[in-house]
């Protein structure tokens, strides 16, 4: 470094008082601060979703009960779990796969933020709602709030992983990073039982849109309801 | 040699030279009652004698030219800025919160530097340069984070901790290479910059604005979420107030030190350059601020809000009192066989005192007090000017 440490000099005399008053300086950072908090505040209400879609009429309902259960048609990427026996399908150019092990599996929706996960364990180690739990408990430790999602258009009736009656929900999050927090997230979860296997599957997406989140859940039931237990 | 008018003087015990008569030596800053230690053994914060070094404060520490009269304003400024910030979330509004916290105390940081006029006669373009560094820089961070590791989905459901490793120590790391590329290129090699004090505030000013830029464009999708976004408040507070105090404090306070160090190491005498012990090396005082980034990221991202929050308050703390020993040593460099000057009167204790190094009454390092491009607009505004009459 081309720096050398200097000669000594005594400081410079010193200024009587700062330039500002206490009283000034106290309405200069009250003017600044507003003035940016009220420039973030018209930002984001001038940004901010749009208007959801209006709910159903109670006479005219917009969905329909899940469709009955028929044998699945195997034309997509078939994935099996090699630990528990449920499987599913998925179409590779809509999906692409993130991680697998002999329970679980990761797909993400291409050109979408939204990713599907699905896992399970023995029936006698945990019920549906200990392991779609445990799924819940994973995320809550990654984001910064997790709370029961408030819009009615996005409840779960009616919870199934593969086509069998479960439980589950819907939340809303935000995700943490190192900085601060991050991307809104909207979470869905359900869990089954049908003979030895508790299953769940998991839906993240931060699509704040909500016509294209709604999109993005369509492709995610797509995949579901391939979903075979073992056994048939 | 010229004395203060009508001094008498003592026979400093630490540095043996003669000197006006008074509570601290106006050389070296010892107190003249003490048994002679040398004055770097002084518990007083050369900055701001009625605190002791190693208590980490915030004000004096972050802004330690700011005389005494100014720091209540500030401290006032300080919480205004956090109870606006618990306002704002205690009402729900938690993307203005966010804006809020993430901007508090970089305007504070502008006004500081203005208020004290810590550029002296080069204001504009030094101002500019070391503010705008940190914004840009925190710009292209931001941006990176938001490239390698989006807080998405995938982030959510990362399982093998890819995304951590590169939040928790990569991104840290990159971020305290640029925020002190700004001080370290800009503004060492110009020798009109030489005290340590000089590299501490420009490096904890371009870390503080870097801080607060990164968090907002890292953040940024949560400004298109709507006014009030459902959440949890008690968990929201704490990282609010994280990104409020504990950031800017790590950030800055890390960032000054390691700066002050590079100052240390290659513009204070020679004798003073082992002063801060391995902390005044350069290399080690990057290491000992990379590895508080990377505490504090690594906190906020494995622990609960209020446990991150407390873990990223002790890091700072930590951050603070490094900050101030370095700041303090930088004062306390010692003075040259240069005479002593003319009486003046003290802007931190309103007193008399001869022009030297330090105020022979409250014991305040000169270096640390508003530069004279202040006295000469507060002159001009009225004031009766610096020195005090004869």
């Amino acid at each position: 470094m081309s720096v050398a440490a200097r000669p000594y000099a005594p400081p410079p005399v010193p200024a009587l008082r700062p330039r500002l008053a206490n009283k000034q300086l106290l309405a200069l950072f009250g003017v600044a601060l507003a003035a940016v908090v009220g420039a973030a505040a018209l930002a984001i209400a001038l940004s901010g979703p749009g208007a959801r879609p209006a709910p159903c009429p109670l006479d005219d309902p917009c969905g329909g009960p899940p469709a009955p259960p028929a044998p699945p048609l195997i034309n997509q990427t078939p994935w099996r779990s090699a630990d528990l026996g449920y499987q599913l399908e998925y179409d590779p150019a809509q999906w692409s796969k993130l991680s697998e092990s002999g329970s679980t599996l990761q797909l993400k929706l291409v050109g979408d933020d939204l990713v599907l996960v699905i896992g399970g364990a023995p029936s006698a180690q945990a019920s549906a709602s200990s392991v779609a739990g445990s799924e819940l408990d994973a995320i809550r430790g990654r984001v910064l709030s997790l709370s029961p999602d408030p819009a009615a258009e996005n409840r779960i009736l009616g919870p199934t992983v593969g086509y069998e009656p479960g439980v589950g929900g819907a939340y809303v999050a935000t995700s943490n990073g190192n900085a601060g927090p991050g991307a809104p997230l909207w979470i869905a979860v359900m869990g089954a039982t049908r003979g030895a296997v508790s299953a769940y599957a998991a839906v993240v997406t931060s699509e704040s849109d909500s016509s294209a989140r709604q999109n993005a859940y369509l492709a995610a039931d797509e995949v579901l309801n391939t979903w075979t237990w073992p056994g048939g | 040699m010229v004395e203060a008018e009508g001094a008498k003087v003592n026979r400093c015990p630490s540095c043996g030279w003669e000197v006006p008569r008074g509570r601290f030596c106006v050389r070296c800053g010892a107190e003249l009652g003490g048994a002679g230690a040398p004055s770097r053994m002084r518990h007083h914060f050369a900055a701001s004698p009625s605190e002791r070094v190693r208590v980490p404060r915030v004000i004096s520490t972050l802004f330690p030219q700011l005389p005494a009269d100014s720091v209540s304003a500030f401290r006032w400024a300080l919480v205004g800025g956090f109870a606006l910030v618990l306002a704002l979330t205690a009402t729900r509004v938690l993307p203005v919160a966010f804006v809020a916290a993430a901007v508090t105390v970089p305007i504070l940081m502008l006004i500081y530097l203005v208020d004290v006029d810590v550029y002296e006669d080069q204001p504009s373009w030094v101002l500019a340069a070391t503010l705008i560094w940190g914004i840009v820089s925190g710009l292209l961070v931001g941006l990176l984070a938001r490239g390698i590791a989006p807080l998405d989905s995938s982030y959510v459901l990362d399982r093998a901790g890819g995304d951590v490793a590169l939040r928790g120590v990569a991104l840290p790391l990159i971020g305290l290479a640029a925020m002190l590329a700004g001080p370290l290129v800009l503004l060492l090699p110009h020798r009109k910059f030489n005290d340590v004090l000089d590299g501490s505030t420009f490096g904890a000013a371009s870390a503080v604005t870097f801080a607060a830029t990164a968090a907002l464009v890292d953040g940024g999708d949560l400004l298109g979420a709507g006014a009030r976004p459902a959440g949890e408040l008690v968990r929201w507070a704490p990282r609010l107030l994280t990104v409020a105090v504990a950031n800017p404090v790590v950030a800055g306070a890390s960032a000054g030190a390691a700066a002050g160090a590079f100052w240390l190491r290659y513009r204070a005498p020679v004798a003073d350059r082992d002063a801060l012990g391995l902390l005044g090396s350069p290399a080690v005082a990057c290491l000992f601020a990379g590895v508080l980034l990377i505490g504090s990221a690594l906190a906020q991202l494995l622990l609960a809000p209020w446990a991150g929050f407390l873990a990223a308050l002790a890091l700072a703390a930590v951050a603070l009192v490094w900050l101030r020993a370095a700041i303090h040593v930088g004062l306390l460099e010692e003075a040259a066989e240069i005479p002593i000057g003319p009486a003046i009167r003290c802007a931190n204790c309103r007193h008399e005192t001869a022009r030297h190094t330090f105020c022979s009454n409250c014991g305040i390092a000169l270096r640390a007090l508003p530069k004279p491009g202040a006295a000469r607009r507060a002159a001009a505004g009225g004031a009766a000017g610096s020195e005090a009459p004869s």
